[in-house]
């Protein structure tokens, strides 16, 4: 049986804060996986195979017009990989290349985007949106409970679209995909798109067992975290964090998004 | 506009006056009352004959402090915002205060730090004429962004009569006034012209290392035509010399060029545009030296002489509250500042004290009650951070203290430091007795910005059980 993929688009430039550091736990956690990094100006691996897990993590603005420049002559691929279940895992602003549009009003620049998803990025270079965000992630089994995670965002851009359909989170705390969305990032089969950003997956244990569970073949016996028990303990005193009332720096929805999601 | 420009002064004055009666001055309010009363007041109030203005990410206090201390070890009389806040309202506050009734400047030179998000807010309403920039790093992710939109902020706004002084060793800050302004490179420039520029570097130098493992690396392509940089040589993160081997972009030279130093005789060999020259060191960690550079190079340029300079550097020290060290009896104790929720500052921190020689324990108080006061710090920076550098064996303990302290340790588990080399409490102050004083030549106090007071009372604590560790050894003997 060959090992796990796991392929990293563009470590060069879709590197932001400490996105990548969620790969490196992920093969912590799984030793026997080959991580690939496929550069900018290389061929991605995923057009010659088809990887286990593919993340791309956040970038400037300039980063995005070059990634979006790579991306978009492997567009059918790419959706090929999609519909097929393969894991993809986007975290930041790199959720913003798989919709329709980003537009750059202070730089003046529209990006035309790889289209997969019905999504517009509108980018304020004055107003960043800082936020934590607590909310649940429904796994899709019926015997299982949604899991709680834990995070940060942080962006210049407002993403506008219809994800009812197809969500990552339900906001309990913070904002989704714009300042009046409750819905968070989005889903579809296994690609998992989400606005947060930072160690995503370190921060959240349950849910990194989650992604383990689906990356390994069905019947293998769970995993053990890397640094479980520390890991489980910082996720905990998180979680009571983020559920205190006393805690701020959650935006919040506005009434209209509140209902919407 | 001039009434009420002369009222905001006064009120403004006033209030500093009161400030300052009450033993509380280095506020930003007399600046805060100003804009607020005359939103053009940084306009309209008298400017220095020179004024000489610092930004960058991480070392523009140091920068600003060499440069004041040079000025007024001189006899000039500076007009700064050292003591107050480096946002507009400091900056007016800074102004008002050395400000005549009628508003005229009475300094002969202003010195002023700049936020570096601040620069659409000063920049085209105060004329400097010198502007330092030390260096453009990723910073803290909820303020700063990143280090090209942190670029994009400065360029947009830049004066065109100033001389930058810039970080030939640094290709963010170093493509700061070039024609064409920030999109220059990627060919979606305007027509502005450039600013008049000059650079400073650091050499290598003798039995330096390269540091090519750093976590991050804020430019690793070339900004002209995205193909992969070759570096020559790597101090840290993007600091070194590059060249594209695509299109030949490439660092730029410096005009001012630390080509030596002699950490015993402590002393910094000088290449300058007229010759060499050799000055005092004011303190051998790279980053510092590439402080005193941008210091040297922005004073040169600022018309300062050889002479003058040599003989300032001669008598200033860097200021205390950033690094203090002192001996208590075998062992060395530290204060060293490590700004949390910046990662390049903390991964220079780490590094410096990983390369001391000795045995070490390190205090790790690097919460940062600013970011902290929602209840819950974003730590996503601590992933940015090269905690790798502490898994050394010399370091025989690390203390990790505040409410962080589990993601700290978590952190330096995934970097592979052994669990039985740490220990942890949510209460910083304790940390001073959980330091194993046995068999080590060190202890580093590393501290958050505004954690200056915790750490001043974990030095007194670690002191007071140094000495009696010496008295005992003493009634021993």
């Amino acid at each position: 049986m060959r090992p796990l993929q796991l392929e990293m688009l563009y470590p060069e430039i879709a590197n932001l804060f400490g996105d990548t550091q969620n790969l490196r736990y992920l093969a912590l956690c799984l030793p026997e996986a080959e991580l690939v990094r496929s550069s900018l100006n290389e061929e991605p691996a995923f057009l010659r195979r088809r990887p286990d897990l593919i993340y791309l993590g956040p970038m400037t603005e300039n980063g995005q017009r070059l990634a979006l420049e790579r991306l978009l002559s492997h567009r059918e691929r790419i959706a090929e990989l999609i519909a097929d279940g393969t894991v993809f895992l986007c975290t930041g602003n790199a959720l913003e290349l798989f919709g329709e549009r980003i537009v750059n009003p202070v730089q003046d620049y529209e990006l035309e985007g790889l289209g997969l998803f019905s999504l517009r990025s509108e980018l304020a270079l004055f107003d960043r949106l800082n936020s934590k965000v607590l909310g649940r992630f429904d796994t899709g089994a019926s015997d299982s409970e949604p899991i709680t995670l834990v995070g940060f965002k942080s962006q210049f851009s407002q993403v506008y679209g219809d994800n009812t359909d197809g969500f990552f989170l339900r906001c309990t705390r913070g904002v989704g995909l714009n300042r009046s969305s409750a819905l968070e990032g989005v889903r579809r089969n296994n690609f998992f798109g989400t606005s947060l950003l930072g160690p995503m997956l370190i921060l959240n244990p349950p849910f990194v067992r989650y992604l383990i569970e689906l990356l390994l073949p069905t019947g293998e016996a769970p995993r053990h975290l890397a640094f479980e028990q520390v890991a489980q303990q910082a996720y905990e005193e998180r979680l009571r964090e983020f559920e205190d009332p006393r805690t701020s720096g959650f935006a919040s929805p506005s009434s209209a998004g509140a209902a919407r999601g | 506009m001039r009434i009420r420009f002369m009222l905001a002064l006064w009120l403004a004055k006033a209030c500093a006056c009161t400030l300052r009666l009450l033993k509380r001055g280095g506020t930003q309010l007399p600046g805060r009352i100003a804009l607020a009363l005359c939103p053009a007041f940084l306009s309209q109030i008298g400017l220095p004959p020179l004024v000489i203005a610092v930004t960058g990410t991480n070392g523009k206090t140091t920068v600003a402090n060499i440069v004041v201390d040079v000025y007024e070890h001189l006899g000039f009389r500076v007009a700064s915002n050292r003591q107050g806040s480096n946002l507009n309202a400091g900056v007016a506050a800074a102004l008002l205060t050395d400000a005549g009734l009628g508003g005229q400047a009475r300094a002969q030179v202003a010195v002023l730090e700049i936020d570096e998000r601040s620069s659409r807010l000063i920049y085209p309403f105060v004329a400097v004429d010198i502007l330092v920039c030390t260096n453009l790093f990723r910073d803290s992710v909820g303020r700063n962004g990143h280090a090209e939109y942190i670029a994009f902020l400065i360029d947009s706004a830049l004066p065109l009569q100033a001389r930058l002084v810039l970080n030939a060793d640094d290709l963010i800050s170093a493509q700061l006034g070039l024609p064409g302004g920030a999109g220059a490179a990627q060919g979606t420039g305007t027509a502005r012209a450039g600013n008049e520029r000059r650079f400073y570097g650091v050499a290598p130098l003798p039995g330096e290392v390269q540091r090519t493992d750093s976590l991050s690396r804020d430019i690793a392509i070339c900004p002209v035509c995205s193909t992969a940089l070759h570096y020559s040589f790597v101090r840290y993160h993007h600091i070194g010399r590059a060249v594209c081997p695509n299109c030949g972009f490439h660092s730029p030279e410096a005009d001012y060029l630390a080509t030596g130093i002699d950490p015993l005789a402590a002393t910094l060999s000088v290449q300058m545009p007229a010759g060499p020259a050799t000055f005092r060191l004011l303190n051998d960690s790279v980053f510092n030296i590439y402080n005193q550079m941008a210091a040297l190079a922005a004073l040169r340029e600022a018309g300062l002489d050889v002479e003058q300079l040599t003989s300032a550097f001669s008598a200033i020290k860097l200021t205390e509250s950033r690094y203090h060290a002192e001996e208590c009896g075998s062992v060395r104790l530290v204060m060293q500042l490590a700004k949390g929720q910046n990662a390049i500052a903390c991964s220079r921190a780490f590094d410096y004290i990983a390369q001391q020689p000795g045995r070490k324990a390190l205090v790790l108080n690097l919460d940062d009650h600013f970011d902290a006061q929602g209840g819950s710090e974003n730590i996503t920076w601590l992933y940015d951070c090269d905690y790798e550098y502490l898994n050394d064996p010399h370091i025989a303990q690390l203390v990790i203290g505040g409410v962080r302290s589990h993601d700290h340790y978590l952190r330096l588990r995934i970097a592979g430091v052994p669990p039985e080399r740490m220990v942890r409490t949510r209460h910083e102050r304790d940390t001073a007795d959980l330091v194993d004083l046995e068999n080590i030549d060190a202890v580093y106090i590393l501290y958050d910005v505004y954690t200056v007071d915790t750490a001043k009372a974990v030095r007194s604590r670690l002191q007071a059980r140094l000495q009696a560790r010496l008295t005992e050894r003493g009634g021993a003997q």
